[in-house]
């Protein structure tokens, strides 16, 4: 599914990830873990062509996206779906707008977008919240709603970026659990967090990153 | 219905959207536009007519070429015809004019003192000037007569209309462009985050710019249409001032102003928030 060779990316002098190489198979559950500035927010703006490597290359289902033209960006991103520490809710829009507006953007029918994000809301357990507004809900509900616009397309990627940095731990299990049971129905995950309870509680695949190197890549492993 | 039409409906969908958040603001922009277009509508009909009040008066007067005594009148005016600028040749023989004049003067018995006379209408009255130097040379002409401090001045107001009209547009063109601009520029600036989530969720990058651009399109419309009021006010005073000094007014003249100026809207519209896009919109 991803694949890294000898990247590097570099911001100046700085090498935020250096000669990174790893190897991601579809299906995985994978922990990407280290302190802040180690590289794992770097290592996933790679992944969804945020950036561009310096070096090396980014290979997303079969294609390097650093070669990739910015016309083909969108649907490398549709084919992913993407989770943010901060949430990134349009609050002015209800949690069926939220959810929906990706896939109106693709031109899917009335009926089809709201089977699809029936069917996000039920995933992440929030079926009876779809005409809330975000400033309704509390932390861990926004961020089930993040997760169920980045599913509703059905993608076979999910990258989360520090999911939990916002919670409380209670909230953090029931969110890795949410995005445990999608990768057990086929969905790639990638979850980037320095949140050791997490990691050490669900026992999968952990990349320990430190200054831009990849130190440890152990299967069911625990942090550090 | 296919998933083209049904994301131009989207679209269309998303800048309604856009409208309805700016609130207050759409007014003030519209509203400034509209003040703008109509300085130019109003203008713009204003020289439209001033022209064509010049063109009148002008058509009245005429080059009045008189002969050598002998000379072919009817040769004379074969030459003329050869000018691209004629519009109107009629040849006076001295019989006429002189059978004229009786009619008009009460006269003595007396020889025809008077020449063969060829009278001619210019189209472009500017080039009056011209058309006299390389008359006078011709060697069957003795003379030629004409009103030539009306037609200095007609040519003058006709040159400073064109030219004033000219510096009009583009001086309120580019106000009602940088107004657009700015505007459109607030808006992206206010949905940045909303742009980003879009972004980083694969929509499409013409799916994001296009709603901006027919937001500025709406308000240049909007702006346009407004204008039109003043110009229709205008437009009755016009036709009253034409009464007094019995000149026709043609009301295709206003049509033309109301097309261009909803046009002018139209494209600046679109023009001015294109490139706000495309300046401050990266996708």
């Amino acid at each position: 599914m991803i694949k890294l060779r000898n990247t590097v990316k570099k911001y100046g002098r700085q090498r935020a990830l250096d000669c990174a190489n790893l190897h991601i198979k579809v299906g995985e559950f994978v922990f990407l873990v280290g302190a802040s500035g180690a590289g794992k927010s770097t290592l996933m703006r790679l992944v969804y062509r945020e950036e561009k490597p310096s070096r090396g290359q980014v290979i997303v289902g079969g294609v390097d996206v650093a070669k990739m033209r910015e016309t083909q960006i969108p649907y490398l991103r549709r084919r992913m779906g993407i989770v943010f520490q901060d949430f990134k809710l349009l609050c002015d829009q209800n949690v069926f707008d939220n959810v929906a507006f990706v896939i109106k953007a693709l031109g899917m029918s009335s009926r089809e977008i709201r089977r699809r994000v029936k069917g996000a809301l039920k995933i992440v357990g929030l079926p009876d919240k779809a005409y809330a507004y975000p400033g309704q809900l509390s932390g861990g509900e926004q961020q089930r709603v993040s997760i169920a616009r980045a599913i509703v397309n059905g993608p076979p990627l999910l990258i989360a970026d520090e999911p939990t940095g916002n919670l409380d731990p209670q909230t953090s299990l029931e969110i890795m659990e949410i995005l445990e049971q999608i990768n057990k129905r086929g969905t790639t995950v990638i979850v980037a967090t320095h949140d050791q309870m997490i990691v050490n509680h669900f026992k999968k695949r952990v990349i320990t990153l430190d200054q831009g190197k990849v130190i440890k890549d152990i299967n069911s492993g625990t942090y550090g | 219905m296919s998933i083209e039409v049904r994301i131009f409906f989207r679209i269309l969908g998303e800048t309604v959207k856009g409208i309805q958040r700016s609130k207050w603001m759409n007014l003030v922009i519209i509203t400034t536009m509209a003040a703008i277009l109509s300085i130019f509508s109003c203008l713009f009909r204003s020289s439209l007519f001033v022209s064509h009040f010049v063109s009148e008066i002008g058509d009245s007067i005429e080059v009045s070429v008189y002969l050598k005594p002998e000379k072919d009148p009817k040769a004379l005016a074969k030459k003329f015809t050869d000018y691209k600028n004629i519009k109107k040749i009629k040849i006076i023989t001295r019989e006429e004019a002189w059978k004229e004049m009786q009619q008009q003067v009460d006269i003595p018995e007396l020889k025809n003192p008077l020449p063969d006379t060829v009278r001619v209408k210019l189209k472009d009255k500017t080039q009056v000037k011209q058309f006299i130097e390389v008359v006078k040379k011709l060697e069957e002409v003795e003379g030629v007569q004409y009103a030539e401090q009306l037609a200095e001045n007609i040519s003058r107001i006709g040159h400073f209309i064109n030219t004033a009209a000219i510096i009009i547009i583009i001086v309120l063109g580019s106000l009602t462009f940088s107004i657009i601009n700015n505007t459109i520029h607030l808006v992206i600036e206010s949905r940045k985050q909303e742009i980003e989530i879009m972004r980083m969720m694969g929509v499409s990058d013409w799916y994001i710019k296009a709603p901006y651009i027919f937001q500025g399109v709406f308000y240049g419309f909007c702006g346009a249409f407004l204008s039109v009021i003043p110009l229709v006010i205008l437009n009755s005073y016009m036709y009253k001032l034409a009464k007094l000094f019995y000149i026709t007014v043609d009301p295709a003249n206003t049509q033309i102003v109301i097309i261009s100026v909803l046009l002018m809207g139209i494209m600046v519209g679109a023009v001015g928030s294109v490139f706000s896009v495309k300046k401050y919109l990266k996708v």
